[in-house]
């Protein structure tokens, strides 16, 4: 009897103090709390300029710590010193001109446009300060179009920076004028370089960009879950100019190697197969200082071409510039997954196999872009007495790649991901600091 | 759970199975000892312990490392030497070799890590009486209770991942000072050590410095009176201990490694509590929990932060609970365990926070001699992604005390 009370007294005592084990340790473990996580990265990625203001008055911008901001001003070098145009304080500038294009082997040919290399990439990161504790704001001057910005955002997920790092500013430097007058400066801040680059962000985005022979598998397979998107506009969607290639309307894509003038195009107008217009200026708000239009109403215009949060979105345009407006309104704004074609209509176009209408490849060639089976309302510019720019092959990659879906004929993305992890050629360069995979 | 894991699982039962009806059944036995000296005063001890596991885990394999892992591996693997000549002079040395553990608490490596052996500790103790002992050489320092607690008696798997300090691994070399007052009611510790070692510091590291650490413990019912706890004593003793250690070393790391400014000093400090009480013919119920806080003054703001003073054993605070059951007639305890660790800045996401579950049980043919442990456990990060994913683990554990 006296053992019996002994077992149920001890077992009421381990009980009460395990009942108090639990609430203790979990009072303990409120009272840690989490640490300051950087303020900037969690701002949304259309970024208001009270927001920006705020963080120049910070002092974030070309800042230190981890919590840091790097302006680009995505324009040209005139415009960036001149100081009737000006620039924000503090924003350094990427050159329209040098910095953020380059002519590259795709498949068979040059192509012009295309995402920067490594090398290339790595010098702007170190130029700029920019390190693993960024946010890169970008915008671009009033008289440029939002679309230098959206490029540099593009050109930037490509190279493995996580989207959170990545800020555009909505209205560009129209809207900080209108809300700051007088703010914009012609004088450029002196920034210490970092040694940070490409190899600390751990891999390549290829899935975001799609090479030429991608795109051709893409537009083949017609698949349901896909919506393929010419933001270059058409009659029916108001787009950049009045005519639209995408109608065939002759003309209208300009040349890209060759100098201006004598104006020269491609060789075909049209569009991809099954391509849906939705010209990006219809995405704007030209009496709001061109900035985009709210969620709602972005929904609602991409729903009218079949585009959702189910289906992957292909966009394209004449050099992959105005795709990138609508690449990050999808891929920032709305979260929705979207690829970039990067050699867009001046690679597309230009891929004939018709030498009697300026196309340069065999009439046989498995990478002619001119048939029915990849484009549609083909109109040859020769046929209307436009001059046409023709293309020079690779000899080489002609040689080796009869078969557009070989791996190795996506020449960029496999020279990007070999210099992503050490073993590429593409510049030399090397980084320190961080470790693979994310910060900003 | 995977269809590996499910595999696993029965490969765990026919392991278990194996070892109940098998020739090991009654192999355990202690290491050979010899004895030495006038009076046979000295005696040395040799032990092998071994922790060989079977490793299941939903992912950290192929390309994009959502492909199952499989791996057979020691987790312990050692020689322990222990001697002692009379009552007041002890040594310890352990050896350790391990190879190739490339699944580690968060990720897989994608490459071998190779063989590793090492002078686990190698210590000499004085006792001068029972409230006053001096250990030195290398041995586990006085922060957290579970690095203190005997790494083959634990009541779960094994101690928490995360509770590590930084720059050091579980042992550190130095001093400590140690003893029980109170007729055992309270025990003292204090320790100097090396910290972060004198090679970083010419690199990367402000100052080289000794990292100090103070530990205390209220221990009532039976006490725990010795230098090393246990997770779980089997329902042989009925414990209750409270116990609290600070740790400091000033200068420890730079927030700024490339401009080798802004030293910050590294601060640690944690409060425990353990409970096993045994009910005859109930079973033996035991419960613990700790609070572990590591600041380096905020450390990871710098523009270029020491990157150990970040990620998995950099700046953190963070709490364990386990708690088991014994069966009274059975050598079965089932456990579990839950623990959550906001970490400043881990694989590149500030403020990130870890979620951990496990339950499991031990069957213990021979005590802790010969052990077989099984543990489903699962980790969970607030934020995700590419290379922080949720993923699920199971572990059978094959303990030998020899």
């Amino acid at each position: 009897m006296r053992q019996r009370t002994f077992q149920r007294s001890s077992l009421i005592f381990v009980m009460l103090l395990g009942g108090a084990l639990v609430p203790y340790l979990t009072l303990w473990g409120c009272g840690g709390g989490g640490f300051d996580a950087p303020t900037t990265t969690s701002a949304p990625a259309l970024l208001s300029p009270q927001t920006l203001k705020t963080w120049v008055d910070e002092g974030k911008v070309n800042g230190e710590g981890y919590d840091r901001v790097v302006i680009l001003d995505v324009t040209t070098k005139a415009s960036y010193d001149n100081a009737s145009i000006g620039h924000i304080p503090g924003a350094q500038l990427l050159d329209t001109g040098s910095d953020l294009f380059q002519t590259r082997i795709e498949g068979i040919a040059p192509a012009y446009g295309m995402v920067p290399d490594g090398s290339r990439m790595d010098a702007l990161i170190r130029k700029f300060g920019i390190d693993r504790n960024t946010t890169i704001v970008f915008t671009t001057s009033s008289n440029q179009p939002i679309i230098f910005a959206t490029r540099a955002y593009f050109t930037f997920r490509y190279w493995g920076f996580p989207k959170e790092c990545l800020k555009v500013l909505d209205g560009r430097n129209k809207a900080w004028n209108a809300a700051y007058p007088g703010t914009l400066t012609a004088v450029a801040p002196v920034v210490t370089p970092s040694t940070y680059g490409v190899r600390n962000l751990g891999a390549l985005n290829a899935g975001l960009r799609a090479s030429l022979g991608e795109m051709m598998a893409t537009v083949k397979a017609a698949s349901s879950s896909v919506v393929i998107v010419d933001t270059r506009g058409s009659d029916n969607a108001v787009g950049v100019g009045s005519k639209y290639s995408y109608d065939g309307d002759f003309g209208t894509t300009a040349g890209v190697f060759l100098p201006s003038s004598p104006a020269d195009y491609v060789v075909f107008e049209g569009h991809m197969k099954g391509g849906k217009a939705l010209g990006y200026t219809s995405l704007t708000d030209a009496a709001n200082n061109d900035r985009f239009l709210p969620v709602d109403n972005l929904v609602a215009k991409f729903g009218a071409i079949g585009v959702d949060s189910s289906k992957t979105a292909y966009v394209y345009c004449r050099t992959g510039v105005i795709a990138s407006s609508e690449f990050f309104l999808l891929d920032a704004v709305l979260g929705w997954k979207t690829i970039l074609y990067d050699g867009s209509w001046s690679q597309w176009g230009h891929i004939s196999g018709d030498s009697t209408k300026g196309g340069v490849l065999d009439s046989w060639s498995a990478w002619r872009t001119d048939t029915s089976a990849l484009s549609s309302l083909i109109v040859y510019n020769a046929d209307n007495t436009l001059l046409v720019e023709k293309i020079a092959l690779d000899p080489a990659a002609v040689q080796m790649y009869s078969n557009t879906a070989d791996l190795n004929a996506n020449q960029i993305e496999k020279e990007d991901a070999e210099y992503m992890s050490g073993s590429g050629t593409s510049g030399g360069g090397t980084t320190t600091g961080g470790g693979g995979g994310g910060g900003c | 759970m995977s269809r590996n894991q499910r595999t696993g699982m029965t490969a765990s039962l026919l392991l278990c199975l194996a070892i109940l009806f098998g020739p090991l059944a009654g192999a355990a036995h202690a290491g050979p000892q010899v004895r030495f000296g006038t009076d046979n005063q000295g005696i040395l001890q040799i032990d092998y312990k071994g922790q060989f596991q079977m490793i299941l885990r939903d992912s950290g394999s192929g390309e994009v490392k959502d492909d199952s892992t499989a791996s057979f591996n020691f987790r312990r693997n050692r020689i322990a030497l222990m001697g002692k000549y009379g009552k007041n002079v002890s040594i310890y040395v352990q050896t350790e070799y391990t190879e190739n553990q490339n699944v580690t608490p968060l990720t897989v490596s994608d490459d071998d890590s190779g063989g590793n052996f090492s002078l686990l500790d190698a210590v000499i103790r004085f006792r001068v009486n029972d409230a006053f002992h001096v250990n030195v050489g290398k041995f586990k320092y006085n922060l957290s209770r579970e690095n203190l607690e005997e790494c083959l008696a634990p009541l779960t798997l094994d101690r928490s991942l995360f509770l590590r300090a930084p720059f050091v691994t579980t042992r550190d070399r130095g001093v400590a000072a140690w003893g029980n007052l109170l007729a055992d009611r309270f025990q003292y510790r204090a320790d100097v050590m090396e910290g972060r070692s004198a090679t970083s510091s010419a690199a990367t590291a402000p100052k080289s410095s000794f990292r100090f650490s103070g530990r205390a413990h209220v221990t009532l019912l039976d006490p725990e009176n010795n230098y090393g706890y246990k997770g779980t004593y089997l329902g042989q003793k009925k414990v209750l201990t409270v116990g609290g250690a600070v740790q400091y070393e000033p200068d420890a790391a730079f927030a700024d490694t490339v401009a080798k400014t802004d030293s910050k000093d590294y601060m640690a400090w944690t409060a425990d509590l353990f409970l096993e009480y045994p009910v005859e013919g109930i079973g033996t119920f035991t419960a613990s929990g700790a609070y572990e806080e590591i600041d380096l003054d905020d450390a990871f703001k710098g523009a270029n932060p020491d990157p150990d003073a970040i990620g998995l054993n950099g700046e953190k605070n963070g709490y364990y609970v386990k708690a088991g059951y014994m069966l009274p007639s059975l050598p079965l305890q089932i456990f579990g365990r839950y623990e959550k660790w906001d970490f400043a800045s881990l694989d590149g996401i500030f403020d990130q926070e870890i979620q951990w579950y496990a339950v499991g049980a031990n069957y213990y043919f021979r005590g802790q001699n010969l052990k077989l442990t099984m543990e489903y456990s699962k980790t969970n990060f607030d934020v995700e992604n590419a290379t922080s994913k949720d993923f699920g683990t199971f572990v059978t554990q094959l303990q030998l005390w020899f």
